[in-house]
């Protein structure tokens, strides 16, 4: 069965983000359950938002994806360079993907924000949020092909 | 009236409790690694544990600060290793050790 191209965006940017040196195979989609120690430092990816509409067409669909990247990572010090550690491989990994043949742009980062805890748990943890904006065309019915 | 807690009554609490070693000297007490859900961090969840170490407060050096190393033999003769974040005296003879996990 064909799958829609945000899907097939963020299944690519999986691929892209596995086997990187802080997070390893440690990369999960859409995931809802709660990430335990096992699954830290990790990556989760999601795709929450998409603005689409018509432009000079009226059969093709431009749409602007944001892909969401979250570092978690548990750690005792230098939590923010550990995430900066994260950051870097995660642009650097996606820069270099830009999806070609999926996004008709790939306008990479868009914004980064950085959260620390540590009160009541038995080490400091910190994460950081990544976002990242595709740009893809399809046609009106065949949301599975970007052309 | 009734009898006032002595700190003979407080030791008895930890009897058959665990073990800890504090510069050296063996403070038994209940050592509690409770399951902790962050939220805030990401979105979903990360779950992790809150250890924590409750003895009567004479057996713990008044001056114990963030950072000093504490080990806790548990009841399956494992040992947790760390180092204490906060002392809380609760003002009735106990204090409640909070800690970080070297691990």
């Amino acid at each position: 069965m064909s799958e829609h191209v945000r899907k097939q965006i963020r299944n690519a940017a999986k691929g892209a983000l596995q086997g990187l040196a802080t997070t390893g195979d440690r990369v999960f989609v859409s995931r809802v359950y709660p990430l335990d120690s096992a699954k830290l430092p990790g990556l989760l990816i999601f795709t929450p938002s998409e603005d689409s509409g018509r432009e000079d067409s009226p059969t093709d669909l431009m749409r602007d994806m944001t892909l969401q990247v979250h570092g978690v990572v548990k750690i005792s010090e230098n939590l923010e360079d550990e995430l900066d550690d994260i950051a870097l491989e995660v642009e650097v990994a996606l820069d270099t993907l830009a999806l070609a043949g999926l996004a008709k742009i790939y306008h990479g980062i868009q914004g980064t924000a950085s959260t620390l805890a540590g009160e009541d748990v038995d080490k400091p943890h910190g994460a950081i949020a990544m976002e990242f904006l595709y740009t893809y065309r399809t046609v009106t019915g065949s949301p599975d092909v970007a052309v | 009236m009734a009898g006032i807690e002595s700190d003979a009554d407080r030791a008895s609490y930890f009897d058959e409790a665990e073990v800890a070693e504090i510069r050296g000297v063996e403070v038994g007490g209940q050592f509690d690694e409770r399951t902790e859900f962050i939220d805030g961090l990401s979105p979903v969840q990360v779950q992790t544990i809150n250890p924590t170490f409750m003895c009567q407060a004479i057996k713990v050096p008044a001056d114990v600060t963030e950072g000093e190393p504490i080990s806790i033999t548990r009841q399956d003769g494992t040992v947790f290793s760390g180092t204490v974040v906060t002392n809380e005296p609760d003002g009735f003879g106990m204090t409640l050790l909070t800690l970080e996990n070297n691990e």
